[in-house]
């Protein structure tokens, strides 16, 4: 057999039994493409990005970007970044939204996972039908929403029946209840991912265990709470994760429904940038907000992967295997 | 499993309603005549009084005896559902294509060790942080408002999930399989063709169909990098607005009920595999 | 302290009767094995009497008391599971605590029987580790004090020792034993391994494909099997079963066996008995390999005479495989046994160790079994 070849730690799966020049050759063949393309969309983007972001181009100069060096003004731009508030404001706005709305993703996901965990008849047909609103287009889930919060839509019209007078209240031209229709969207079309992975993890506690509990004398809410629910602490934690990160990049429901209005009170992150590059064209400090981002949330995706270190890690090392 | 069965169902099926309810009343409005739901309508019933495939009708004929005559439209809807069909389709197949390959290349002999966590990466951050180096790439390389720019920016883009969920699947063909057959003698293509490859072909299928739905579903790059002869279907049923009477509810609604369609389809019959590819296999079903 | 009735018990899963109609009494305190090979509804049994699965039809009473209606964590019996089902995620001392805490047993309580329990298993000094650390030895004892920290009345446990290593069975039994009377417990046992069972269990319920074979004391089942099922699966190496024809000679009774030989049966011994009711002329001749000695007799109608065909020496003791080309036995002897493979020997056979079963039934032919071959032996 062949030694393991020097610059990885351990070989792949089938570099042992095809000897180690053969290995490589074919590991270069396939993941050349998978290299071409993410070598194509991240180094000339970053290089144009570091560049504008040190000059004061915009579009509206008439002049190709390759030229922006005449408006160097170096780090100008990030110094802005740093006391712009309404950046902040938008930041803040998003976490908001963003937080309440993975809560109760979390609330209502958990309660169905947890009952639906023992079978019953109907489930598989229950199941799909849950899981519906996650595989609605976004941007037609906003349209939706926009639908339902007209003043003289649905959701006004249940809730004179219930308040028993008429409520016509322009949702979406009040501050306040624009961000709540928003949030309302954002958790009817999540929460059936949440219930999703929770379910999952759920069910992978292992049935023996269960049964053993309850030979042990302990009831179902026991069972949940002592043996299912410490055991999905990882999972739950990737759901978080997950919803956390695609909030951040909250658009299509934002867009479609308040378009950052009223004022901007529903003005995410993503819905600044966007006003900031068409709006105001300003697309030197777009670029350096834009790579203050990605560096952000690259360090956060470290993070995220030292904390799902222990599921994570298995899927790692089980693929050097 | 005594569970308070009929309390169990109840909560259930609330929940089935509150998931239904947006795409009934969608459906509904989709075949409502435009009576009922222009300002003229007042209160909005919530079945068609009148049901009609007025809407239908007015979206691939560009008009409709029930629509006010002068809502005439520059297009159809047909241009756009082609596009988004197209460019969803060449851009699964590249992102499907190249992840598989890559994957196989990570998994089976451990090359481009950067691979998982750098596509990883890729879905970290908004696509809007990024949007302008890209358009401007795409300007330079002519790929603005084309069918094969979409489908390489969306390729790229969900690129991640051909890569990782074939990964896992990859994980769960043993080795042992490969390694008898070139105990045998065979070569290393001969033993991709025959073995690996039919034992993959339902993560393939799998695979597709999931990056199908997130092609199809983006509006954001679309929106960016289409002017008007490659408009998608998500982007077009936005712009469906009339100087006269401001949003085209129903017409809209027919759209939006159009759009959803293939997703809905698609998930269902990926439903067992969801939970591995969103969690980028972190977890299996 | 309980005794355990299962009157015509049933399960049937999907048309198929895991459990068929058995009807059995465990004592009080009395250590029973449900032995049989896979597949044969022991295990459904257990589960059945533990209340995670639902009789067809049929009873089960705990001290005369209907358990039907009981969820299984009403029913005060502790289960210990093949595979342990450790709660893997809590420590060693929180698995033992675990049924005192959802009792809402006060915690001062709770810590004084953990280690009391602890040192029984003999693993007080890891009772601060997670469980998943244990090693296999261990989650074994740890799966026993769980269930055991409850003191239930009734104890069970599903083929519990068939994942350790060997040396560690033997001791494991004897602790078993030692802890069944130390608490004073009814034990249901269920094994594939006979000879845990025969050392083991004060009796042993055969089972075979859902239907009771044979509910008796080891030394019952073993000299008194009441069919081949139980004659065949008791013992190691297994009983010879033979095809023989009964022929009457004037008075005598011949067994033939073809041109291996012929046994005379001696008039008023159980067995002459036995063949002259015999419904048919076709039956089995079952005798244990250990009760076969090398004959030098003469006398041509106390023996048969077969060709040695391979040899086990298993240590102390030596199986060796006869065959005339029609009949095949084992021989288990305890001399140490020269002899050329090929050579053909004279075997004789203690006609009053013999037995002999219904060709087409496989029930044992006899005074002192039932006719209808499931032999319900109440206490």
């Amino acid at each position: 057999m062949s030694a393991p070849s020097s610059r990885t730690a351990s070989a792949g799966k089938l570099t042992e039994a095809m000897g180690d020049a053969q290995s490589r050759r074919i590991g270069r063949l396939t993941t050349w493409p998978a290299q071409a393309l993410l070598l194509f969309i991240v180094l000339f983007p970053t290089i144009v990005t570091v560049y504008v972001s040190l000059t004061a181009w915009t579009p509206l100069d008439g002049k190709p970007w390759t030229q922006a060096y005449k408006t160097f003004w170096w780090f100008e731009n990030y110094w802005e970044i740093l006391s712009d508030r309404k950046l902040f404001a938008a930041l803040g706005r998003t976490l908001l939204i963003v937080i309440i709305a993975v809560g109760f993703q979390v609330l209502f996901g958990l309660g169905l996972a947890l009952l639906f965990v023992n079978n019953f008849r109907a489930r598989p047909l229950y199941y799909t039908l849950i899981l519906m609103p996650m595989m609605v287009v976004p941007a037609v889930a906003g349209y939706m929403f926009l639908m339902l919060f007209q003043s003289t839509g649905p959701i006004n019209q249940i809730i004179s029946v219930i308040l028993g007078h008429s409520f016509e209240v322009v949702w979406l031209a009040n501050e306040t209840l624009a961000i709540v229709a928003v949030i309302v969207g954002e958790v009817w079309q999540w929460t059936p991912m949440v219930f999703l992975i929770l379910l999952a993890g759920l069910m992978s506690v292992p049935e023996d265990q269960i049964k053993a509990a309850r030979l042990l004398g302990a009831n179902w809410a026991q069972i949940i709470w002592r043996i299912s629910l410490p055991r999905i602490k990882g999972v739950l934690a990737i759901a978080i994760g997950i919803r956390l990160i695609e909030g951040l990049k909250l658009f299509d429901i934002m867009y479609i429904m308040t378009k950052g209005g009223p004022g901007v009170a529903t003005e995410t992150l993503s819905l600044y940038i966007y006003k900031r590059t068409y709006g105001d064209l300003e697309w030197a400090y777009v670029s350096a907000l834009g790579l203050v981002i990605v560096i952000t949330m690259s360090l956060l995706g470290l993070a995220l992967v030292a904390l799902m270190r222990p599921s994570r890690r298995v899927q790692l090392v089980h693929v050097a295997k | 499993m005594k569970f308070s069965s009929v309390g169990r169902h109840i909560v259930i099926w609330i929940a089935i309603v509150v998931a239904l309810f947006p795409i009934a009343w969608m459906t509904s409005m989709a075949f409502k005549p435009p009576l009922e739901w222009t300002s003229a309508a007042g209160t909005v019933s919530w079945l068609p009084k009148e049901p009609t495939l007025a809407n239908f009708e007015y979206i691939f004929t560009g008009k409709s005896s029930a629509y006010p005559s002068s809502t005439l439209m520059e297009r159809t809807a047909l241009w756009p559902i082609l596009s988004s069909l197209l460019i969803s389709t060449v851009a699964t197949l590249i992102a499907t294509i190249v992840g598989a390959l890559a994957a196989y290349g990570y998994s089976r002999h451990r090359f481009g060790t950067n691979l998982p966590f750098a596509l990883l990466q890729l879905r970290l951050f908004p696509p809007l942080a990024v949007m302008i180096p890209v358009m401007i790439m795409w300007a330079y390389l002519d790929l603005i408002d084309t069918w094969w720019g979409m489908a390489l920016i969306y390729g790229i883009g969900t690129l991640p999930f051909g890569f990782w969920l074939m990964l896992t699947f990859l994980e769960d063909v043993p080795v042992e399989l490969e390694e008898a057959a070139m105990i045998e003698g065979a070569d290393p293509a001969r033993i991709f063709y025959r073995i690996t490859l039919p034992l993959l072909k339902p993560a393939i299928a799998t695979t597709a169909l999931f990056v199908f739905i997130l092609n199809w579903s983006d509006y954001i790059m679309a929106l960016l990098l289409t002017r008007k002869a490659w408009v998608t279907l998500p982007v077009f049923m936005n712009d469906l607005n009339s100087a006269q009477t401001g949003q085209l509810y129903g017409a809209k609604a027919a759209l939006g009920l159009i759009a959803i369609v293939p997703p809905l389809i698609l998930g269902i019959l990926i439903q067992k595999h969801l939970v591995r590819g969103l969690t980028f296999g972190a977890l299996k079903q | 302290m309980a005794s355990i009735e299962l009157a015509n018990l049933t399960k049937v899963f999907n048309g198929v009767r895991a459990v068929d109609d058995v009807s059995l009494q465990v004592r009080d305190n009395e250590f029973v094995a449900l032995l049989g090979p896979s597949g044969c509804g022991k295990s459904t049994t257990m589960n059945m009497i533990a209340g995670i699965e639902q009789p067809t039809s049929g009873a089960i009473r705990f001290d005369g008391r209907d358990v039907a209606n009981l969820p299984p964590n009403k029913r005060g019996v502790g289960f210990v599971f093949q595979n342990y089902a450790i709660f893997t995620h809590l420590s060693v001392r929180e698995n033992l605590a675990f049924a005192l805490r959802v009792r809402g047993v006060p915690r001062v309580e709770v810590e004084a029987r953990v280690a009391k329990i602890a040192a029984v298993m003999r693993i007080a000094d890891k009772l601060d580790r997670s469980s998943a650390s244990l090693s296999v030895n261990e989650m074994q004892k740890l799966a026993i004090g769980r269930s055991a920290i409850a003191e239930p009345a009734i104890f069970l446990l599903d083929e519990p020792l068939s994942n350790v290593d060997a040396a560690f069975r033997a001791f494991m039994r004897t602790e078993l034993k030692h802890l069944q009377h130390t608490l004073r417990q009814t034990m249901v046992y269920v094994t594939h391994d006979q000879i845990e069972a025969m050392s083991l269990a004060d009796r042993i319920a055969v089972m075979n494909q859902g239907v009771l074979q044979q509910f008796g004391t080891p030394q019952e089942i073993y000299s008194a099997p009441v069919n081949t099922f139980v004659a065949n699966f008791i013992g190691s190496p297994s009983m010879n079963l033979m095809p023989s024809r009964i022929v009457s000679e004037g008075d005598d009774i011949m067994l033939q066996f073809g041109a291996a030989g012929a046994l005379k049966l001696e008039a008023g011994t159980p067995l002459f008995q036995r063949a002259r009711c015999a419904n048919s002329k076709d039956v089995i001749f079952g005798v244990r390999p250990e009760d076969i000695e090398f004959a030098e007799v003469s006398d041509p109608t106390l023996g048969l005479t077969l060709v040695a065909q391979f040899i086990e020496p298993i240590g102390p003791v030596t199986t060796i495989h006869f065959s005339d080309g029609e009949y095949r036995i084992k021989v288990l002897t305890e001399k140490r046994f020269r002899t050329g493979l090929g050579q053909a020997h004279r075997l004789s056979i203690p006609l009053e160790r013999c037995h002999l079963f219904d060709r087409e039934s496989g029930r044992a032919l006899g005074a002192d079994h039932e006719v209808g071959g499931r032999a319900h032996v109440n206490a």
